[in-house]
């Protein structure tokens, strides 16, 4: 399944280049997020709370970064986890876009479900992803605009 | 011949235990210093493990040990001897456990195993039996010759074949040849599992001195106890298995179980002892289920009906590991002719292992799947030749002491009789009569049915044996193994005891903990054979205790021993009953008047050794497998909803020549259980797995089961008696085989009202309206115009 989003950030692309090249900074704001450790390359490890439809539970997660480049301002992470009897994998690509008043955040997730998560109508996990991904960068925005101040 | 307690339908005799409550399961034993076992999955269906991280797991407050399969590189298993106890160097499917954490409590082990990180290298991944057959398929057994299996299977090293099982009789070709009509049909039948209400679990004690003490719930202690001494080098005295109450078996509780894993553990542990409990998930995901099932048929057939060419391919879906399922795939091979007699049959049955939840026996063992392709057959030959589907059955029925098997094994005379189940089959359901009409003129009634045989699938030497002890009241303890799974043997088995001696019910005590030292022996209770094989080693047990008894009642009477007879509990003279002796002046020894004594407690001892029963030849498949076949059929009356695809089954009807009905009232109980377990399997059941091999419905909310509402309103059972001379007063089993028909007889139903073929399980609504809309279109069409019409005068009514 490819999920994909944009979002536009009232901070410099600088700025949030640097924030979530801080794997412990943009950690802290995935949603449900109940413990977490950040391992050497960048790596972390996290447990999860989830709760779409009638599956609740918590996710054990991993992710990594496969390619990270500063000049152009993209990077590739790694995904894996699994919990309440299902998995998931993905491959997310990251894109930051100079804007004249901001940075554009653009990504595109590859991402594989399998187990009961992954027998839900996309619809419905779209609208999760959707959920989850809004909370996670009104949290970046949050801070981003809490560090600048 | 009149009996006091032989056809009594008295109540099981372990009831009183289950609804006090005071029934001791495995889930209740609780040891000093107890450890909670966890295990840790893959999450990846087929790749070699890099790294196992147990550090983070470890800090855990309360955790003990996480050990992984490299600390113990053991091979077990049964038949195929495939199986690892935990993943020693890759893992085959998801589910696969990797890791066991030992915890001071369940809620430790638990946070626990979650911490465990396993890093894996992905393989290739083949799910399907048939691409894993393809010379290009990823191998998922490299080294498959290592393992040590039984002779009786065949492996093929080098590729994913687990079992190839083989049955030539007679000219296939030739009989093709020879045929007016010819039928080609492919089946299939999805993963499912046994649904138990008590989940696995086991409770294992590796103690200083070696010996090792199991509480599990399984369904035999012997076996568990052989793979043990055979797989981790235990001395057999050294291994006490003990299985106290069980919550079902189905099968699934008779094959290859976790005891050695936990026994193990418990070592590891530091001889503390260590408690396995799966999670209702991990009963889906990473125990054995049944498999899936392939069935490709070819059947060639006269114009006056007789069968005369039969060429079938069976390809089981092992999933990961098969050690139990190499055995199925040789059931369903030698059951491919069923009921029939068919002089050129060409069989091949391959047991293939994939990347899914390893597979083992369930309810039936193969005799499901062989039936639900044959039996489909003969109804589709019938609707080509235009002869009666039952007519075409009579046609070719075999004939007890004329015909033979496909396996070559001439049926025994009193066999059965199954001429006469197929009478008593059609004239139960009314064959031939029409079904009233439905009050919906979008539903449609129909009958169909299937007829069918079964018996054990078991070694040639599977022995079982019975020791009977007398105590100073002349009460008997009777020490067996025979499994007590919610089936009822034993209260049959009581039944016997208690008729031979003529001694009331409450008198013989049966222990319904199975203890590998204090019970006797019996190789497994599987295959409907306990009734039969344990009742004629208590009918051994029974004979040489009486021989002990006359013995001394002859000297005390002073009369012939063959002049003697026991009844009510008395040692009478033949004809002078007047000259008696009660049993319990005898069965401690008789002491006379001045105090000189005579004999001593009376034991009895007795077994049961099949001495016809063979291997079949590996490439022909020719022998005598079994111990006795039982002849039945099932029939069937049903709604069908054109608009909904959801099927009702009005009425069911089976018919069973048991030889001898020992106990009617646990038969009626084997039959509604065997029905509805056939009806949800054939209705409802199917294990889902996504395109990664992942279980999408591990629960009860997804995997749909037999609910209240689908229970047919009537249910109905009638036995033909055809005594089996050797049979435990004729009897033969009963247990699986009343699930085997229930399936096609219901396709039949279909496809003889509507002629849609459904030669996919399960015949879920979703799947009959899906084959309706292909292959019948109009008849949805004109369900629905009816069904608008009938909306349209209602609505005009009111």
């Amino acid at each position: 399944m490819k999920f994909e989003g944009k979002m536009v950030l009232n901070s410099r692309r600088e700025d949030v280049w640097n924030f979530i090249s801080e794997p412990s900074k943009v950690i802290e704001c995935v949603p449900g997020l109940e413990e977490y450790s950040v391992e050497e390359g960048k790596r972390v490890t996290a447990k999860v709370k989830v709760s779409i439809g009638f599956i609740k539970g918590t996710f054990r997660a991993s992710s990594s970064v496969v390619k990270e480049d500063h000049q152009n301002y993209t990077a590739k992470l790694k995904l894996s986890g699994s919990g309440v009897g299902s998995g998931f994998d993905a491959l997310v690509d990251l894109k930051l876009n100079e804007l004249e008043y901001g940075t554009e955040f653009i990504w595109l997730a590859d991402v594989n479900v399998s187990g009961p998560l992954g027998s839900l109508a996309k619809p419905m996990l779209e609208g999760y992803v959707r959920k989850i991904v809004d909370q996670l960068f009104d949290c970046i925005k949050r801070k981003l605009t809490n560090s600048t101040i | 011949m009149t009996f006091k307690y032989i056809g009594r339908p008295v109540p099981p005799q372990d009831g009183f235990y289950k609804v006090t409550g005071t029934a001791q399961y495995t889930l209740d034993v609780e040891l000093p210093g107890m450890l909670y076992a966890k295990l840790v999955t893959s999450t990846v269906p087929h790749a070699k493990i890099k790294k196992i991280d147990v550090s983070k797991a470890l800090q855990v407050p309360g955790v003990v040990k996480v050990v992984v399969g490299k600390d113990f590189p053991y091979r077990v298993g049964m038949y195929a001897g495939d199986r690892d106890l935990l993943a020693i160097d890759k893992v085959r499917w998801v589910g696969h456990p990797v890791a066991a954490v030992l915890a001071e409590s369940l809620e430790a082990a638990e946070k626990a195993i979650d911490l465990v990180d396993v890093e894996y290298e992905e393989l290739p991944t083949v799910f399907d039996p048939l691409e894993a057959l393809s010379p290009d398929a990823p191998l998922i057994h490299e080294k498959m010759e290592e393992y040590r299996h039984s002779p009786a299977f065949r492996p093929i090293p080098g590729t994913n074949i687990a079992n190839k099982f083989t049955l030539v009789k007679g000219d296939v070709e030739k009989g093709f040849r020879e045929a007016d009509v010819i039928i080609e049909e492919k089946f299939y039948i999805p993963h499912v599992s046994h649904c138990f209400m008590e989940v696995h679990n086991v409770v294992a004690h590796y103690h200083l001195d070696g010996t090792v003490e199991i509480w599990t719930s399984w369904q035999n202690v012997a076996p568990i106890r052989q793979i043990m001494a055979l797989s981790l080098g235990i001395p057999h005295n050294k291994i006490i298995v003990k299985i106290p109450y069980v919550g079902g078996g189905f099968g699934g509780k008779a094959g290859l179980g976790w005891e050695a894993l936990v026994a193990i553990l418990s070592k590891e542990a530091g001889y503390r002892p260590v408690k396995l409990v799966l999670s209702r998930k991990e009963q889906f995901t990473s125990a054995a289920v049944r498999e899936g099932f392939y069935g490709f048929a070819k059947a060639g057939f006269k114009k006056d009906g007789r069968f005369i060419a039969y060429d079938v391919k069976f390809i089981l879906d092992a999933g990961a590991y098969a050690d139990y399922t190499v055995n199925v795939g040789r059931a369903v091979g030698y059951s491919a002719d069923g009921c029939y007699e068919i002089p050129n049959i060409r069989v091949e049955s391959l047991t293939v292992y994939t990347n899914k939840i390893p597979t083992t026996a369930l309810r039936g063992f193969g005799y499901p799947e062989s039936h639900w392709v044959l039996e489909q057959i003969m109804d589709k030959a019938a609707e080509k030749l235009g002869i009666d589907p039952a007519e075409l059955r009579k046609i070719n029925l075999v004939k007890p002491g004329i015909s033979e098997t496909c396996t070559g094994e001439r049926l025994r005379e009193d066999a059965g009789n199954p001429q006469k189940v197929l009478e008593v089959l059609l004239e139960e359901i009314g064959w031939g009569k029409p079904s009233e009409k439905p009050r919906e003129p979008w539903k449609i009634r129909s009958k169909g049915l299937a007829l069918f045989v079964k018996g054990p699938a078991q070694p040639p030497n599977a022995s079982a044996s019975a020791i009977l002890k007398f105590n100073e009241d002349a009460s008997i303890d009777l020490l067996i193994a025979t499994g007590n799974f919610g089936q009822g043997t034993v209260t049959a088995l009581m039944q016997i005891v208690a008729e031979e001696f003529g001694l009331p019910l409450e008198k013989i005590r049966v222990d319904y903990i199975r203890d590998t030292h204090k019970s006797a022996y019996t190789w497994q209770t599987v295959g409907s054979r306990g009734l039969f094989t344990d009742g004629i080693a208590i009918l051994n047990a029974i004979e040489d205790a009486k021989k002990q008894i006359f013995k001394i009642a002859s000297e005390v009477l002073r009369c012939p021993e063959d002049h003697l007879e026991l009844v009510d509990g008395e040692v009478r003279v033949k004809g002078k009953p007047w000259e008696k002796i009660p049993l319990q002046d005898i069965v401690m020894g008789y002491t006379y008047p001045n105090g000189n004594s005579i004999g001593g407690p009376v034991i009895g001892r007795g077994v049961f050794m099949s001495t016809h029963t063979t291997y079949l030849d590996p490439e022909t498949g020719q022998g005598n497998p079994t111990i006795f076949h039982t002849f039945g059929g099932t029939a069937v009356e049903i709604e069908v909803n054109l608009l909904t695809g959801e099927v009702e089954v009005l009425k069911g009807v089976q018919v069973l020549d048991l030889g001898k009905v020992i106990n009617p009232l646990l038969v009626e109980q084997q039959v509604n259980g065997g029905f509805l377990m056939g009806l949800s399997i054939g209705l409802y059941e199917q294990i889902k797995f996504d395109e990664r091999g992942w279980v999408v419905n591990p629960n009860f909310t997804n995997y749909y089961l037999i609910r209240i509402k689908d229970i047919p309103k009537q249910i109905i059972w009638k036995t033909v008696e055809t005594p089996q001379s050797d049979g435990p007063y004729g009897a033969r089993g009963v247990g699986e085989l009343t699930m085997i028909g229930v399936a096609p007889a219901i396709a039949n139903a279909i496809y003889r009202a509507l002629r849609v073929k459904l030669n996919e399980l399960p015949m879920s609504p979703e799947n009959i309206w899906k084959a309706l809309r292909e292959q019948r279109p109009e008849i949805v069409d004109e369900a629905l115009k009816k069904f608008l019409e009938f909306k349209k005068m209602v609505e005009v009514k009111k």
